[in-house]
């Protein structure tokens, strides 16, 4: 089931740049990061969900990341709900980051602080 | 007491003309239901989604082609297209200006989709609240005169069978088929046949001229197999106004990162 997931997600990140609510041009599919923070808000949303994310920053401080996902109906669809992530949660999230630099990506996956992994696979057959 | 027996009285008192609206249908309208296609149910595309081209070839970003038989213009135009900054590309997007997918990207779309068969006209509903009318009544395209160029144009159909055959013009102009750009004219055409291949399984041989963009004489055929959704029993639809965080300021596509 676990391969089958990967499969099913390789393929859906896919058909998501098919015909998503916009390309990911903006996004470097070629970089991963990682992020550790305190989810803010979790948007559950279309055409995309968002994680607000709150990482520390150099001196501490925290600095507010947005994660974007596919649409709330197909992350809907592949088991995610709108309680999956709720303010205050500890998790790290990889993505592919703005090409740009500002604070933001591309969701990849997500983990809580034992290491369990948050939501299953997404599958994005939304905008 | 008595105020609200009479209230009650009223209220189904101005229920009943609606009651009495309610016509059955009549034989012959019920006899053609009878030999329709049954496609009820949530349909997706069966395979990547990627572009419109024929499926096996490589597609679905920004910088790989898809394979439109333009004519010299059409191709030097689409190549201009394909060197241009993605994040100009990108601003283009049908979906990220429209919210859609359109006509014929829709077809290779990864979203559900519904339809609904009538004697009358046949309706695919997609997510995104994209909704084409297909009119199997017997009737033509609009004269040219009174055509209004739309994202999934006019379309009207027949029945070969249990052949659905579709027949699109009017779509608007320039929408991109894939990430990657590529578009057609105001002269598209797109016939559909769609057949049922199994219990579960819709299959559609797409075939789109364009006297304007592709060379003399030059069809693009492709065919897209859908299959029956079973995990999920409704339709969402994603709308972008909702959270969209992706304006385009002075032809570049940005992100609002909260």
């Amino acid at each position: 089931m676990r391969a089958f997931r990967g499969v099913s997600l390789a393929l859906l990140l896919s058909s998501s740049a098919a015909v998503a609510h916009h390309s990911f041009a903006m996004f470097d599919q070629s970089k991963t990061v990682a992020l550790s923070g305190t989810v803010k808000e979790f948007q559950f949303t279309s055409p995309h969900a968002w994680i607000q994310l709150l990482v520390p920053g150099e001196k501490g401080e925290p600095e507010e990341w947005g994660v974007e996902m596919g649409a709330a109906g197909g992350l809907l669809r592949g088991g995610w709900t709108r309680k999956t992530l709720q303010p205050g949660d500890k998790i790290s999230v990889v993505i592919n980051p703005l090409r740009d630099g500002a604070h933001g990506g591309s969701f990849k996956s997500a983990t809580r602080e034992d290491g369990s992994r948050v939501g299953p696979a997404p599958r994005d057959s939304g905008p | 007491m008595r105020v609200a027996a009479i209230a009650a009285t009223l209220s189904v008192a101005m229920m009943l003309p609606a009651l009495i609206q309610a016509a059955p249908n009549s034989a012959s309208r019920l006899k053609a239901f009878a030999t329709m296609q049954d496609w009820h149910g949530m349909w997706e595309i069966d395979g990547n989604p990627s572009t419109l081209q024929p499926p096996g070839a490589p597609g679905g970003t920004a910088r790989q082609r898809d394979y439109a038989p333009y004519n010299n213009e059409w191709e030097a135009k689409y190549q201009k297209t394909l060197n241009t900054d993605l994040m100009v590309v990108a601003a283009g997007n049908t979906n990220t200006r429209y919210c859609a997918a359109g006509m014929p990207r829709i077809l290779a779309a990864p979203f559900m989709f519904e339809v609904v068969v009538t004697p009358e006209q046949t309706w695919f509903i997609h997510a995104q609240r994209e909704i084409r009318h297909v009119y199997t009544d017997g009737r033509k395209h609009p004269e040219e005169d009174l055509q209004i160029a739309t994202l999934w144009g006019d379309s009207i159909g027949h029945w070969e069978g249990g052949t659905l055959v579709v027949d699109t013009i009017s779509i608007i102009p320039g929408l991109y088929l894939d990430p990657s750009g590529s578009t057609l004219s105001d002269q598209a055409r797109v016939i559909e046949r769609w057949s049922q291949t199994g219990p579960d399984a819709l299959q559609n041989e797409i075939t789109i001229e364009d006297a304007l963009a592709f060379r003399p004489g030059a069809q693009w055929k492709f065919t897209r197999k859908y299959k029956r959704v079973k995990d999920f029993d409704r339709m969402i639809d994603d709308v972008c106004g909702e959270n969209d965080r992706n304006p385009v300021v002075d032809g570049v596509i940005q992100t609002k990162v909260k």
